[in-house]
């Protein structure tokens, strides 16, 4: 039924469109035929005007102005001389004269045959236009009948039900239509939240990778702090290590070496590895100590250090005698420097005024080999091997 | 000055308007209204000189050519010399074409009004013109 409506309402704008196409047709060709002998009339006359007095046309006119600017002929291309030019111009100036007139006559000579045929066209035109109004009549027609007679059925048929429910299909076929329009809005939005929680998932993702990055970062850091704590840890217990060995190795030392033994009760050292020596009264007196003590002290520390490092290299002193003065100091570091060439092996560097007499005969009796170097001639240097034990 | 604008009485002027929207529901222009006005002004012999205060309809450059063949033959049809033919300006012969469409919308108008439905009005006005038609076949057959 309302497939039968809706056909039935398409032809009748369709019908509708045709008439007034018809409309609008006779509207533009009734003129021609009420001015039909107006216009007979006007072509006749102006047929004998232009026989009378020669007017050529609008179209010769044109002709003319184009063969005087291009200076051809527009038919033959034949370049025109200048007689010619001078009566094309003249004839051109009368057409000028002429003026409207040309131009109105013209427009009735153009279009009087398509008038003409206008008029032929017309009985055709409209019988066509007619038919196909009228095949639309027949069909709006049809439907209408068609329509009756399922309104017919229904109410011969009397059923309130049917009825009922003629009326309500209408109403739930647009709610359909409402609901399928609902669901592919939503289903629109559905894609649109789908891509968004797919992005923040993607974002999430980015963000948990980047946290777990950074709780490696951190562990590590954490793992290189312990480290580095230990490590300093390890390496203050290492230098406190070294300096206890260093300072009692020193102290041994300088008191095996020392022959003031009464008046020094200690040796020590700082945290930063400087020498303290005290007195027996407890006082830091390493700024008074004699040129003698002073080497005491040094090569105890030398001894020390030698000692500790594990090095077993020979021990080179260069002049252990500078800054000592008197018999005892002197031959009680000679004494020292034996003392500590039986646990290993010196090298001792003595200036020629050092290893005098006296103190060869005193290195002689300790010393395993001495060696001299001499440069007499001021070139060269010669060594000389004095002992050899 | 020459003439720019087609013009009609003021007063008959919302016959055009009437014309062009009801009849023709909006389908035909002012130009178009007038034009079919100064063809009954023409068949029906009636020509009208403006008087009053006057109303402009349309300008004059939506004039066609074919607008123009039939305005200058109608026009052309009232002189009786060549003399008087060949003086015919543009601005002389759209005056005489107003007092055409002057008189001519009295008599569309009335059509109109005395048919109860436009239905009526084309049907009379499709038969007549096809009986002019054949009237003009005719006589081009019996040249």
């Amino acid at each position: 039924m309302r497939g039968l409506e809706k056909a039935k309402a398409e032809s009748e704008e369709l019908r509708d469109k045709k008439i007034k196409e018809k409309k609008v047709y006779l509207m533009k060709i009734a003129p021609i035929i009420y001015s039909w002998n107006a216009l007979v009339s006007a072509y006749g006359l102006i047929g004998k005007i232009s026989e009378s007095e020669n007017l050529p046309s609008i179209d010769d006119i044109e002709i003319i102005k184009y063969t005087l600017k291009k200076g051809k002929c527009i038919v033959c291309g034949h370049t025109i001389s200048e007689e010619t030019r001078i009566r094309l111009s003249k004839n051109l100036e009368q057409l000028e004269k002429a003026g409207e007139f040309a131009k109105l006559k013209s427009r009735i000579e153009r279009k009087y045959l398509s008038f003409v045929e206008e008029i032929k066209a017309l009985q055709g035109k409209l019988q066509s236009l007619n038919e196909e109004i009228r095949v639309l009549d027949k069909s709006i027609s049809m439907y209408a009948n068609e329509i009756n007679k399922i309104t017919d059925i229904l109410r011969r048929y009397g059923n309130d039900e049917i009825r009922r429910l003629a009326e309500i299909l209408p109403k739930y076929q647009s709610q359909r239509d409402n609901a399928i329009k609902t669901i592919g809005a939503l289903e629109d939005k559905i894609k649109g939240y789908q891509k968004q929680l797919n992005d923040l998932e993607e974002a999430l993702m980015e963000q948990l990778k980047k946290e777990e990055e950074l709780k490696k970062l951190s562990r590590y850091i954490e793992f290189t702090q312990k480290l580095l704590k230990r490590t300093k840890e390890a390496k203050l217990s290492l230098k406190e290590d070294i300096r206890q060995k260093l300072e009692e190795k020193t102290e041994n030392e300088f008191f095996s070496l020392m022959w003031k033994k009464d008046f020094f009760e200690k040796v020590s050292l700082d945290e930063d590895f400087d020498v303290h020596v005290y007195n027996f009264l407890g006082m830091d007196v390493v700024g008074e100590l004699s040129g003698g003590e002073r080497k005491v002290l040094t090569i105890a520390f030398a001894l020390a250090l030698h000692d500790v490092a594990g090095s077993k290299s020979p021990l080179v002193i260069d002049r252990p005698l500078t800054n000592i003065s008197g018999e005892l100091p002197t031959k009680k570091v000679i004494e020292m420097l034996s003392q500590i060439a039986n646990e290993k092996q010196i090298i001792v560097f003595l200036t020629p005024n050092e290893a005098n007499d006296e103190m060869r005969k005193l290195l002689v009796k300790d010393a395993s080999n001495i060696l001299t170097v001499s440069n007499k001639d001021g070139t060269n240097a010669t060594l000389t091997s004095t002992q050899e034990v | 000055m020459a003439k720019l604008l087609l013009q009609v009485e003021e007063c008959k002027k919302e016959k055009f308007d009437i014309i062009s929207e009801k009849l023709f529901e909006g389908k035909i222009k002012g130009q178009e209204v007038f034009l079919l006005a100064a063809a009954y002004g023409y068949k029906y012999k009636k020509r009208l000189p403006l008087t009053g205060k006057k109303a402009d309809l349309s300008r004059k450059e939506y004039l066609r050519d074919s607008d123009w063949a039939l305005i200058s033959a109608i026009v052309y049809s009232t002189v009786e010399t060549k003399e008087e033919l060949k003086s015919l300006d543009s601005d002389k012969i759209l005056s005489v074409i107003e007092e055409y469409a002057n008189g001519g919308i009295d008599i569309l108008f009335s059509e109109y009004e005395n048919t109860s439905e436009s239905q009526m009005f084309f049907e009379k006005f499709e038969a007549d013109l096809l009986k002019m038609a054949r009237e003009i076949l005719g006589k081009m057959e019996g040249q």
